[in-house]
Formats: C-alpha cells, structure tokens, sequence
C-alpha cells in the first residue's frame, strides 16, 4: 500500500486483500470534491482506517516483528481476525481506532480515545473478543464473543 | 545511592518499558497496554525505580527501539495501589519494583483494568529510545 501525492493511500496488494479478506480499498476518485457522485461518496473511506488495515497487512505479511521477550506471538490468524473486524468496523461507519496493537498475551487490540471516553476491542489468542468502554475511568460496558459474531452484529447494525 | 533496600519515597520516579506500537506519538496517547503484567509479573507490575536505573536501560529489548513511560510513585498511590521494592538479593538489581495489585492473575478484573487505562493517562512517555543508546 502506498501514499498518493494526495496524501491518500491507494492498495496495491488488492489481490491479495481480496482474495483471503473479501475487501479491497479502491483507489481515490480523480473528480473534483464538488462533482462527487454518490457512488464515489459510498466508496470513500475513513483515511484512518486505510493506515489501520496498512499496519495490519504489515504484520500479516511479517508477523515476526511483533515478536519481543515476555510477549506471546501473534499467529497468522488473529492478524487476520484483526482485518476481517477492521473492515467490519469500516463498513459500519464506526470511527477508526487512535491506537492498534499488538498485546502481551498473543492478541490484538483496537483502541479509541474521545475524551472521557476510552474504548477496546481486545482479540485474544484463541479468537475472542471483547469490548470495555470507559468513562471517567470507570469500566461502564463490556460485551464478549467471537470475531465473527462481532462482525455478524456490525452487519445486522446491531451493537 | 543506597543498596535497594530503601524505601520508595512518593516523589521518586519510576519507569515501564513500553512497546513503540502502544504509544502515538503525534496524539501523544499512550495504550493501556503498558500496564498490563504478564506472566513474568505474579508478584505485580515491574517497574524501575529512576534513583537507580537509566531511562536507556528501561528501554532496552529484542526489539530496536522503546518508549519509557514515567510515573510519579504519588500518583500510583493516590489511585489506591501500592508500590514495594523487590529484594534487591532476588532480583539481582537493585532498582526494581512492582505495584502489587496489578499482578497476572488480576489482570482481567475490574479495578486492574481501570487502573491500567488511568495509569496510561497519567504517565509521561520519552523516547523512543534505540537499543543500546547512551547519553
């Protein structure tokens, strides 16, 4: 994946995100801002989302650099996992995350801060995955369940 | 300098290495994540204390470069948890501490949890620092 002179990034590994994710991040319209068609609005994406399937397409594609003492390593399929909830958030117009990471326990998380506000998805070892909200610095909502229930939820604009 | 055996004055600072990928540093927003114990940290959270360990050697690891991210101990105590120093004679450091509530075990209760996202916003971040670096 690169960074246009726009400042947008474009896939350039699109068959393979296509082929084992089921998305692909489509290249910017060259049209002016004023002649958007709606097609090319529902098109457009969260540029932050773009740098967050990015990261995660490197890690993908290396999981090895995540490796470091006291950590358990990331398999291939949470890294996936990972992908497959990022582009479930994407479609569902969620805001994306300020921080993705790996944890200590051989998964990964998707962090959003707003303020009070402190939000994760934790995607643990095995493939489950679980929400914490916080506010104030208070636990307020937690949800568990697997990757792809999660994703199902998005789909249905449930959650 | 004493040998370790001291007791953690409430203006002292400690530090926890911290991976680059859970800090940003344009947001300048630091992950939880820091302060979550692994199973190396039954007895609690490691921490270096500043009176006897560089900020560099914090931030040493497999990995090429690491942030560090500063605490005061007053603010690991007015969130209600404590601070004790390891046997110098276990570890073989002098330096070395844990917050003993937030131990591997805990890890996944309530109150670890919101102590670990409090925490995070608390502590200063430096860095990154690369291995080996020296000042």
């Amino acid at each position: 994946m690169t960074t246009t002179a726009t400042g947008r990034y474009v896939a350039t590994n699109d068959a393979l995100l296509e082929s084992r994710f089921g998305f692909i991040l489509k290249q910017p319209s060259t049209q002016t801002p004023g002649q958007m068609s709606a097609e090319v609005d529902q098109d457009e994406f969260d540029p932050g989302w773009a740098s967050v399937v990015d990261l995660l397409m490197k890690w993908y594609q290396d999981p090895k650099q995540l490796e470091d003492e006291g950590l358990l390593p990331i398999s291939i399929d949470r890294i996936a996992d990972a992908i497959n909830l990022a582009a479930a958030l994407r479609k569902a117009r969620k805001p994306a995350p300020s921080l993705v990471l790996p944890n200590t326990e051989g998964g990964i998380s998707f962090e959003l801060r707003r303020g009070a506000i402190f939000e994760e998805f934790e995607i643990d070892a095995c493939g489950a995955c679980e929400f914490r909200a916080f506010k104030d610095g208070h636990l307020a909502k937690t949800g568990t369940g697997r990757v792809s229930q999660w994703i199902a939820s998005f789909s249905r604009g449930a959650k | 300098m004493s040998d370790g055996f001291d007791l953690i004055d409430a203006d002292e600072m400690v530090y926890r290495r911290a991976l680059v990928t859970w800090y940003d540093p344009v947001t300048k927003v630091l992950s939880p994540e820091a302060f979550k114990p692994t199973r190396d940290d039954s007895d609690g959270l490691s921490l270096w204390r500043a009176k006897y360990v560089r900020m560099e050697d914090v931030a040493r690891g497999r990995q090429p470069e690491y942030y560090v991210a500063a605490l005061k101990a007053s603010e690991i105590i007015a969130l209600g948890m404590h601070l004790e120093q390891d046997d110098p004679r276990r570890s073989g450091t002098p330096g070395h501490c844990v917050i003993v509530e937030l131990t591997y075990e805990r890890r996944k209760e309530q109150r670890p949890l919101e102590w670990r996202v409090e925490l995070s916003k608390k502590a200063m971040v430096m860095g990154p620092f690369r291995n080996g670096d020296r000042t």
